[in-house]
């Protein structure tokens, strides 16, 4: 960048964001008068660069911004240009209009959103997911097929989402079970793009009771999003198909069912037996049980209340109370 | 019949490997001062 006359300045992410790291961020960028923010890095990074190119400008404070917590008051000014450049295949940042922020004080992970937050530049470039960790890639590559599962069979899907998501869960289930067994260029390929198709489904459509969940869980506990995702889509899978009432979304359970039961050499697997076969997989390549991740059940009976109101939940494709999500919990270790 | 919908996304998508290694100038003409957010040992842009 010093080589086409930028003033770089640098700043440094270690953590999933909180609020008092993006309004430190913030400062650093006025103080440097920057012009354009870039985010190298996971989907932390990336949602940390996007909450201080948005709030840069912005005369109020973040919290004043923020869902939930937060009065969710619109941007009043335009974001500063905003590039995503992510560095492992997961959340698909790069392509939505939010940023998710901690704010510890509340034991959640709460949303920055608006419109004008979607990047003016998406650089997905699978060489820089080359090699990374078999833990990072067993987690971010399974929220990568949690969000192209749950914007399939949300009661808000669309037939974009519908053509990129049809293409996405059997191609990232293969990819990421290549990944387990041996380092694949062409699997972490696919894996980028699993992983973009994920965040356009998501931005355009909705999520389901795996990520409804997963925000409550990670804000009370700390433990890794693309984890709890992993964890708790085999479960969540089996709870949707036992309550859905509408025929097309049961169907399109069921077509979940038979790819990931191709991945797994069973073409015709019901949704119980494909989720069976996920979670055996996940397990063994090295997935913690849900416990194992920090979360007891006292954060669980939380996290049970809090999503079951939460916006995830309401594209879900049944209707899960927290006694439904509690008990999913429970299976989930 | 297909229900009303709305898609939006970045406004420029670059995929591909080497793709981040060659947009440094896109990069730069988008602002001369930038803040780089990466994360703490931030891997190598070798594509």
């Amino acid at each position: 960048m010093a080589d086409q006359g930028c003033a770089v300045t640098s700043f440094s992410v270690p953590i999933e964001p909180d609020l008092a790291l993006v309004e430190q961020g913030v400062a650093i960028a006025r103080a440097a008068g920057v012009q354009v923010v870039v985010a190298l890095g996971g989907g932390a990074v990336i949602d940390a660069g996007k909450a201080i190119a948005a709030l840069v400008p912005a005369t109020q404070g973040a919290i004043a911004h923020l869902e939930v917590v937060g009065q969710g008051l619109p941007l009043d000014h335009p974001p500063l240009p905003f590039v995503a450049i992510p560095t492992t295949a997961g959340t698909g940042a790069e392509v939505t209009r939010n940023a998710v922020i901690a704010v510890p004080e509340h034991r959640r992970k709460v949303s920055l959103r608006d419109a004008r937050m979607l990047p003016v530049l998406a650089i997905v470039d699978p060489a820089l997911t080359d090699g990374a960790p078999r833990d990072v890639t067993l987690a971010s590559g399974l929220d990568a097929i949690t969000q192209v599962i749950e914007p399939y069979v949300c009661t808000r899907a669309n037939p974009l989402t519908d053509t990129l998501c049809r293409d996405a869960i059997p191609r990232g289930l293969a990819a990421l079970t290549r990944l387990m067994q041996a380092e694949d260029t062409d699997a972490r390929d696919d894996m980028a793009w699993v992983s973009l198709c994920g965040g356009l489904a998501l931005a355009n459509s909705g999520l389901g009771a795996v990520h409804g969940l997963a925000g409550p869980l990670g804000g009370l506990t700390g433990a890794a999003h693309g984890a709890i995702c992993g964890v708790l889509l085999p479960h969540v899978l089996v709870a949707n198909r036992d309550k859905v009432s509408d025929p097309v979304l049961a169907e399109r359970l069921d077509q979940v069912g038979r790819w990931i039961g191709t991945a797994f050499g069973q073409s015709e697997a019901s949704v119980v037996q494909a989720a069976g076969l996920l979670a055996d997989w996940s397990q063994a390549a090295g997935l913690p049980a849900l416990t194992a991740l920090g979360i007891d059940r006292a954060a669980q009976r939380v996290a049970a209340q809090a999503a079951a109101s939460s916006s995830s939940m309401k594209a879900n494709p049944a209707s899960l109370d927290a006694n439904d999500l509690m008990k999913l919990m429970e299976a989930a270790g | 019949m297909i229900s009303p919908f709305a898609f939006v996304t970045a406004t420029e998508i670059l995929f591909g490997r080497g793709q981040a290694k060659n947009s440094v100038k896109r990069v730069a003409d988008l602002g001369r001062r930038i803040l780089l957010v990466m994360d703490v040992m931030p891997r190598a842009a070798n594509g």
